[in-house]
């Protein structure tokens, strides 16, 4: 009866957890060498590449023309203003570190649940996370007014007195979102080393081979090598789950904390976590259906990985339509007179169009992602990931703004208007996470070659291959890792 | 077609427990026909209550085991069924709480002088209001209790057919029903519980009522898995192995941290926000004796499980897991006392006071133990009539497939 289940076309046995999670026939030699020259040879970086480095780059010049400003201006160059003090720099630093956390979610809890379709995408998800936490730090930074006294905010011991506000959700944010960049990096690094290392191997230019031999911290691939490796990043994983939860509940506690109408819900610390979850999925997507089809990965990224990284985006999805229902709903039974204005306000008043906007990208159009027909056109699903992003842009906007300009005194009410510099700054950011992103396409591995040979271990065909024929000059060739990984 | 065992002992004993249950409760409720007729039902809301989140919980677990396809469902797939299929039962023991509506008690919204004197419970009776609170209330428990019905009888069929066209259907249509049961459970937690509570709300109670369902519930279902591969029971003494009791012990772990989560949100945020409103569930919490048991309820509920299900070793005994998936499951006893009943004391409605509510308590006990017994019978039943495991579900097989791989 299993055996039907299972879709082989050959006498051997394919190891149903890892079916449909790479294409081809593909041995260790392969993979090696198809993922490690998008490092090593300079003519798999086409012109879709250059395009994007040059966007990116463009997009970071105008970054610094805004730092510029900023810095001889004041944070008067943004919209920010009474009543409206948190702007589009709070917006996006909320958007950016929420496409960072599904990099985490998608790589740590995946290792801890032992999800093997994690090793096609879990790397460039993880770099996601460095790039986008990179893009959400510079926005609370600059936002302070005086950058250049940021480091008051840690409790360093100073002569001025000058202590850290403990009960202030925006100082939980400095230590929660430092805390999580770090393990973040140390996370992404410690996955980097087996494959730093199979750079190191194959690449021919002595440069290279140096600063990839270095970056390696001396890997040899002992099973001693691999068993460290294992153990450090089980633990990494372990603190990087909680991590993720903590940070992004902080930062829906931020609002909450505020007796600010329609941001005083319980409902925010689980619903910004699926929010962001969301964006992050959406980001997933987008960047790697084109990678994919650039780099020809259409062999480890396949359309398995895409269906579940689109389930996974409805999932995520239908947790924040569920907390949209829950504020709607909650505030018009309540008979809070603030809260049901608030939410009349949203929903009719000036920004009304941001809010039907909210709704139609964030919660209609991502339920065509019922239809697996939907699912495995990478057009659509495309389109719907930019839809997705965008519609949780605009819940950023409706959370931040539009409280703030309708709270509870008529006197207080105002109406806020964004600047050419609130623009350009985003704009900016998005460059430079294009730029660092196609530059760590450039210069690393964007998948995980190791755990895709692992993969490739657990199909089983070049695995029998591989003992049946003694010639393969991959066994002698790849880091002896290779032959002592535990399967499980 | 399954084949079928001899039924396991533990089941027969629970089978031997209902009556004395229900025998039980009747006494107590007579016991407590002293505190009228306005004690009879918070008595009953607090028995309903809890079995009712069993239930949900049971039918959550069982949409989710259609879902995931995974291993760890396997042992307990009928069990969840068997506790979904008393959902019709428990629609039709919300009766009381239809007539309490017009008789205006237990509901502070449905008491006219209470009404008369609150704005907001004025402005609310938009929603608020017996008729509309009975249909509601009917139309949640048609659609549970057909959900329930349509799903069990899919799962009947595929084992008889093994058919993996109509178990691919069953996954979708597992997945669509759970969507709108969150939404349902939401509806139904907000009418029958939160509007207990004269004005507070919270818009993360639906999710903390059902972590909380689907928590209890695992316990149950786990705690008398356990039990019968402790007995030998075929074929639970195969089928139960160490890679099944971490994954049981896991789940109960991700649940009690998701609960705690869920709790601290909610605690932080209308502490720190210190709205009469909202904070008020936290004060009648946090005043007199009850300021002890909920320091005591949060160790029970959530310190205690968690310290021990984040050991390994536990999770690989099987009897250290079954004595933990039971103290979650009777922890729920507390947690819904907890929740409950503090909440009487929201409105100054007859027979609200702490004297009525001490006098109540046999009746608190009463209704647990008889809806339990009721509740018991008819899972046992449900047991009963059905395999003890799926033997030719082709989801479940492909489950097994995965983890020998």
């Amino acid at each position: 009866m299993a055996d039907t289940l299972i879709p082989s076309n050959n006498n051997h046995t394919v190891d149903p957890a890892v079916a449909g999670l790479i294409e081809g026939d593909q041995t260790y030699e392969t993979v090696s060498e198809r993922l490690a020259s998008i490092v090593l040879r300079q003519d798999r970086h086409g012109l879709p590449w250059w395009l994007l480095i040059l966007i990116g780059f463009g997009g970071v010049n105008v970054l610094g023309m805004v730092v510029v400003k900023l810095l001889f201006t004041g944070v008067g160059i943004f919209g920010n203003n009474m009543p409206v003090s948190w702007g589009w720099p709070i917006i996006n630093f909320v958007w950016w570190i929420g496409i960072g956390h599904a990099g985490t979610l998608i790589s740590a809890f995946l290792l801890l649940m032992r999800q093997g379709w994690r090793a096609s995408i879990n790397r460039l998800a993880e770099a996601m996370t460095i790039f986008a936490v990179s893009c959400a730090g510079i926005f609370p930074a600059l936002h302070t007014g005086r950058p250049w006294v940021d480091y008051w905010l840690f409790p360093y011991p100073n002569i001025l007195a000058m202590w850290p506000q403990w009960r202030s959700p925006l100082l939980w944010d400095v230590f929660a979102v430092t805390v999580y960049a770090l393990v973040s990096i140390l996370f992404w690094f410690v996955g980097l080393i087996p494959d730093l290392a199979t750079l190191r191997d194959r690449a021919e230019n002595q440069y290279a081979k140096l600063v990839y031999g270095i970056a390696c911290l001396g890997w040899r691939g002992s099973a001693e090598h691999w068993q460290r490796y294992e153990n450090a990043s089980i633990m990494l994983a372990g603190l990087a789950t909680p991590l993720v939860v903590s940070v992004e509940s902080i930062i829906a506690l931020d609002f909450t904390i505020g007796i600010v109408p329609g941001w005083h819900a319980t409902i925010f610390p689980p619903y910004f976590f699926a929010g962001a979850l969301y964006a992050g999925f959406s980001m997933v997507i987008m960047l790697a259906i084109p990678l994919r089809k650039w780099y020809h990965l259409e062999d480890y990224i396949t359309p398995k990985h895409i269906d579940w990284c689109a389930k996974l985006m409805l999932v995520t999805g239908l947790v924040v339509l569920y907390g949209y229902i829950m504020e709607c709903c909650y505030a018009y039974l309540s008979g809070d007179r603030y809260e049901i204005s608030m939410m009349h306000y949203r929903q009719f008043g000036p920004y009304w169009a941001a809010y039907w906007l909210l709704i139609l990208f964030s919660c209609v159009l991502p339920q065509m992602l019922w239809i697996p027909k939907i699912r495995h056109n990478n057009a659509a699903l495309y389109f719907l990931a930019i839809m997705v992003s965008i519609g949780m842009w605009l819940e950023k906007f409706i959370v931040v703004v539009v409280s703030l300009t309708h709270d509870y005194l008529p006197s207080s009410w105002g109406y806020f208007t964004n600047t050419f510099w609130d623009v350009a700054m985003y704009a900016g950011t998005i460059g430079q996470f294009i730029l660092l992103f196609f530059l760590f396409v450039r210069f690393l591995p964007v998948i995980n070659i190791s755990e895709v040979r692992e993969i490739v271990l657990r199909t089983s065909r070049p695995f029998r291959r591989n003992h049946a024929s003694s010639t393969n000059s991959d066994s002698v060739t790849e880091p002896a890792g290779i032959t002592s990984e535990p399967v499980e | 077609m399954a084949e079928k065992t001899q039924m396991p002992r533990i089941l027969r004993r629970i089978e031997i427990l209902s009556p004395i249950l229900i025998i039980l409760g009747i006494f107590l409720l007579i016991v407590n026909g002293g505190s009228g007729i306005g004690g009879f039902y918070r008595a009953w809301t607090f028995g309903w209550v809890f079995w009712m989140s069993i239930t949900f919980g049971c039918f959550g677990m069982m949409l989710i085991c259609y879902m995931v396809r995974a291993r760890w469902c396997r042992p307990l797939i009928s069990q969840f069924e068997a506790g979904s299929s008393t959902m019709l039962f428990m629609g039709i023991t919300a009766i009381p709480f239809a007539i309490a509506a017009y008789t205006h008690h237990l509901y502070p919204w449905a008491h006219p002088t209470v009404v008369a004197k609150d704005q907001i419970l004025q402005y609310r009776s938009i929603w608020f209001n017996p008729n509309w609170f009975l249909i509601r209330t009917f139309m949640e428990f048609t659609i549970f209790s057909t959900m329930v019905f349509l799903l069990i009888r899919s799962s009947k069929i595929i084992e008889i057919t093994r058919s993996t066209q109509e178990a691919s259907q069953r996954s979708f249509n597992a997945a669509i029903c759970f969507v709108f049961s969150i939404l349902l459970i939401t509806v139904a937690v907000t009418d029958l519980i939160m509007s207990l509570d004269r004005h507070w709300y919270s818009t993360i109670y639906g999710f903390i009522f059902t972590i909380t369902a689907g928590l209890s519930s695992m316990g149950l279902c786990v705690a008398i898995a356990l039990q019968m591969r402790l007995d030998g029971d075929a074929p639970y003494d195969t089928l139960v192995d160490k890679l099944m009791t971490r994954d049981w012990g896991n789940l109960l772990l991700v649940f009690t941290m998701v609960w705690a989560y869920f709790n601290l949100c909610q605690y932080i945020i209308q502490w720190s926000g210190n709205l009469p409103e909202e904070v008020s569930y936290y004060v009648a919490r946090n005043a007199g004796l009850l300021a002890f048991v909920t320091v005591f309820f949060v160790i029970i509920r959530f310190f205690i499980p968690f310290l021990l299900l984040i050991s390994s070793r536990l999770k690989r005994v099987p009897r250290m897991l079954r004595n933990t998936a039971l103290l979650i499951f009777f922890a729920q006893i507390l947690d819904q006392a907890w929740n409950i009943i503090p909440m009487f004391h929201s409105w100054s409605g007859p027979g609200s006071g702490l004297r009525a509510q001490l006098q109540s308590f046999p009746g608190y006990f009463g209704s647990l133990f008889l809806i339990g017994g009721i509740w018991t019978f008819l899972f046992i039943r449900s047991m009963k009539q059905n395999a003890l495991v799926p033997n030719e579900d082709p989801q479940i097989l492909e489950a097994l497939n995965h983890a020998h791989s």
